[in-house]
C-alpha cells in the first residue's frame, strides 16, 4: 500500500461512510422532532423559509398552473400556522419576527 | 391532509423502517460481486473519486425526485405518471423493465439460497470438496434449479403478502442490519488475512490518467445506475407510503444513495482482500462468489463461522432486494386491477416464477436477459422517469410542492439543473455507449436482436398504456 492508497482509502471511506452515518443520525433525529411537536400541536409548518420563498417565487410565475389552487392552500396553510403556533412549535428555524415577514 | 386515494394508502410505520427497506432494496448481490472488481479493473480510487461524483450528481437528485413523484401522486408507477405525464405508457415501461429485471433477479436469489444451504451445513469443509464441482452439478440439475428459483419467490412473497409495513418493513428492519454486521465483522477477517493489503491497494489506489477516459466514467455511471436502483421504480414506489410530514431528500436521497455505496465499499473489503491474500483472479463475476471463495473460506482458521456469516449477508442483501424491488409491479398490478393486495401478490409472484424459468434454467439465457435490460432498459426507464419529472411537469414545480414539502434539507434550483439536463444527458450518453459497446463486444445477430426486442417493448408498453388510460377515462 502506498501513501497515496492511504489517503483515497481514509478520504473515500470518512466522505461516504461520514455522509451515511449523518443522514442517517441527522434524519431520524430530526423526523422525531417533528413526530414530537405534532403530537404536542396537532402538526408542523411544511415549509422551511427558503422552500416557503420559492413556492411564492413558482405561484407568482404560474398563477394559472393547474396546481396553483393547491400551492395557493399550502403557502395559507404555512402563513396561518406560524401566526398560530409558538415560535418553539415550529420545525423550522425562523426569524423571531417570522410571521409578519412572511406575511 | 390527504385526499381520496392517498388515505385508503398504508403508509410506513417508522421513519428506520422507510430507511432500512429503501438500502435493503437498493442493496443487491451486485453490491457484493460486481461493484469491486469494476472499481479495481477501472482505475482503483480513481474510479471512486467519478462514481462520488456521479453518485452526487445523478443519483442522489434523481432518487430524490423519483420519492417525490410517488409521494405527489399518492400511487405506484403507472398511477404516478397517469398524473404526472397525462399518461402511463412511462410507467408502463418502468414496471415491465422492473419485473423483467426480477424474473432473471429471482434465479440467483435461489442460487444464493443453495449456497446458503452449503454454507449452514458445512459442505464446504468436508474432505475432497472441490467448488467447481458443486457449482457444475448444480447448473445441470434442472430440478434442483427449479426449487431454488422457487425457494427464492416464496420466500420474498411472504413479507410482499403480508403489506408494506407488516412485511416489508419488518422484514428490513431484521435483515438490513444482519446484513450490515455480518459483512462488518466478515470484513474485520478478510483484512486481517495475510496479503489482503494488495486488494485493499487494488481497490483504493488511483490511476489518474483513467479519469481521461470516457469509458471510465460511462462505467462508473452504469454501476451507479444499476446499484442505487435510479429509474426502477423503487424509490417512487417506497416513496409513494410515505406520510406528506416526512422528509424526501435527506432520507430517500442523500441517505439511499451514499448509504447503498458505504455497502458496496464494505463488500470490497471483504472479497478484495480475501482474493488477493489467496491468489484468485477478481474480475471472474458471479463465480467469485459460487466458486472461488467457498475454496478459500476452509483455509482460513474458524472458516467455517466467516463462511456462515458471508453468505447470511449474501443471501439478506438478496432477499431485501427481491421483496422490495418487486413491491413495484405489485403496486401497479393491485392499482390497476382493483384485485386485493394478497391477491396481487399471488398473481405476480406467479408470473416471475413462470417467466423466470427460461432464466433459471439456461445461465445464458440469464445472460442474454441481463444484456438487454441492464443495456437498454434501465437506462431508457431512467430517461421516461426523468423526462417526465424535469419537463413534462416541471422540475421546479415538483420541487417546490413536494420536494421541500417538510424535508429535512433545503434543495435548491441546482437540483432542477440535475434533474432537467444532468441526468437525462448521462442516461442518453449510456444508451449510446452501451449500443456501441455491444456492436463491438457482441455479435450484430444478438445486438439488432436485443434492440429489436427494446423496440417491441416500448411499443407493447405504449399500447398497454394506452389501453390502461383508456379503461381510467371511461371509469371516470
Amino acid at each position: 500500500m502506498t501513501v497515496l492508497s492511504w489517503i483515497m482509502l481514509v478520504a473515500v471511506l470518512t466522505v461516504v461512510w461520514g455522509v451515511t452515518a449523518w443522514s442517517l443520525l441527522r434524519t431520524l433525529k430530526l423526523e422525531g422532532h417533528k413526530a414530537d411537536i405534532i403530537r404536542r400541536v396537532g402538526n408542523i409548518e411544511h415549509y422551511s423559509p427558503k422552500a416557503l420563498q420559492d413556492l411564492e417565487v413558482w405561484l407568482a410565475q404560474h398563477p394559472h398552473a393547474p396546481e396553483a389552487e393547491m400551492a395557493r392552500r399550502r403557502l395559507m396553510e404555512t402563513r396561518l400556522r406560524l401566526e398560530r403556533t409558538n415560535p418553539a412549535d415550529r420545525f423550522y428555524r425562523w426569524p423571531t419576527d417570522a410571521p409578519q415577514n412572511v406575511l | 391532509m390527504m385526499g381520496g386515494v392517498k388515505a385508503a394508502r398504508e403508509e410506513w410505520v417508522s421513519r428506520l423502517g422507510f430507511l432500512l427497506t429503501m438500502l435493503g432494496a437498493m442493496v443487491g448481490l451486485g453490491n457484493i460481486w460486481r461493484f469491486p472488481y469494476v472499481a479495481g479493473s477501472n482505475g482503483g480510487g480513481a474510479f471512486l473519486v467519478a462514481y462520488v461524483i456521479l453518485l452526487f450528481v445523478v443519483a442522489v437528485p434523481g432518487l430524490m425526485g423519483e420519492a417525490a413523484m410517488g409521494r405527489f401522486a399518492g400511487a405506484g408507477a403507472t398511477g404516478t405518471f397517469r398524473r404526472m405525464a397525462g399518461f402511463s405508457a412511462p410507467g408502463i415501461v418502468v414496471t415491465l423493465a422492473t419485473f423483467g429485471i426480477m424474473t432473471y433477479y429471482f434465479p440467483v436469489i435461489g442460487w444464493v439460497i443453495y449456497y446458503f444451504g452449503h454454507a449452514v451445513v458445512g459442505t464446504f469443509f468436508t474432505v475432497g470438496f472441490d467448488s467447481e464441482v458443486i457449482w457444475e452439478s448444480f447448473k445441470s440439475q434442472p430440478n434442483l434449479k427449479l426449487a431454488c428459483h422457487a425457494a427464492a419467490v416464496l420466500v420474498c412473497g411472504v413479507p410482499l403478502y403480508c403489506g408494506v409495513s407488516k412485511g416489508l418493513e419488518r422484514a428490513s428492519l431484521v435483515m438490513v442490519p444482519a446484513f450490515f454486521v455480518a459483512l462488518g465483522v466478515t470484513a474485520g477477517r478478510a483484512l486481517t488475512l495475510d496479503g489482503s493489503s494488495g486488494g485493499v491497494a487494488y481497490l483504493f489506489t488511483p490511476d489518474w490518467t483513467q479519469l481521461t477516459e470516457p469509458g471510465v466514467w460511462l462505467a462508473a455511471m452504469g454501476q451507479v445506475l444499476f446499484s442505487t436502483g435510479l429509474g426502477w421504480g423503487i424509490a417512487l414506489t417506497l416513496g409513494s407510503y410515505l406520510s406528506k410530514s416526512n422528509d424526501i431528500p435527506l432520507g430517500a436521497g442523500i441517505f439511499t444513495a451514499v448509504g447503498d455505496t458505504s455497502i458496496s465499499l464494505l463488500a470490497g473489503l471483504v472479497v478484495l482482500p480475501t482474493v488477493f491474500a489467496f491468489g484468485v483472479d477478481p474480475t471472474t463475476g458471479p463465480e467469485l462468489i459460487f466458486v472461488s471463495l467457498p475454496q478459500l473460506f476452509p483455509k482460513m482458521p474458524a472458516g467455517y463461522i466467516w463462511c456462515l456469516l458471508f453468505f447470511t449477508g449474501f443471501l439478506f442483501a438478496g432477499l431485501t432486494s427481491g421483496f422490495a424491488v418487486m413491491e413495484v409491479p405489485v403496486a401497479v398490478f393491485q392499482e390497476e386491477s382493483g384485485l386485493s393486495r394478497q391477491q396481487a401478490v399471488l398473481w405476480m409472484m406467479a408470473a416471475v416464477w413462470l417467466l423466470g424459468l427460461p432464466s433459471a434454467l439456461d445461465l445464458s439465457f440469464n445472460e442474454l436477459m441481463d444484456f438487454v435490460f441492464g443495456n437498454w432498459m434501465l437506462p431508457l426507464a431512467t430517461l421516461a422517469t426523468m423526462l417526465t419529472l424535469g419537463w413534462r411537469f416541471g422540475a421546479m414545480k415538483i420541487r417546490v410542492l413536494e420536494v421541500n414539502y417538510s424535508a429535512d434539507l433545503y434543495i435548491g434550483p441546482w437540483w432542477d439543473v440535475a434533474v432537467r439536463y444532468l441526468i437525462p444527458l448521462s442516461m442518453a450518453s449510456l444508451l449510446v455507449w452501451f449500443t456501441l459497446d455491444a456492436f463491438q463486444s457482441q455479435s450484430a445477430f444478438r445486438t439488432l436482436g436485443g434492440l429489436g426486442f427494446v423496440a417491441g417493448f416500448l411499443l407493447v408498453s405504449w399500447l398497454l398504456g394506452r389501453t390502461l388510460d383508456k379503461r381510467k377515462d371511461a371509469k371516470a
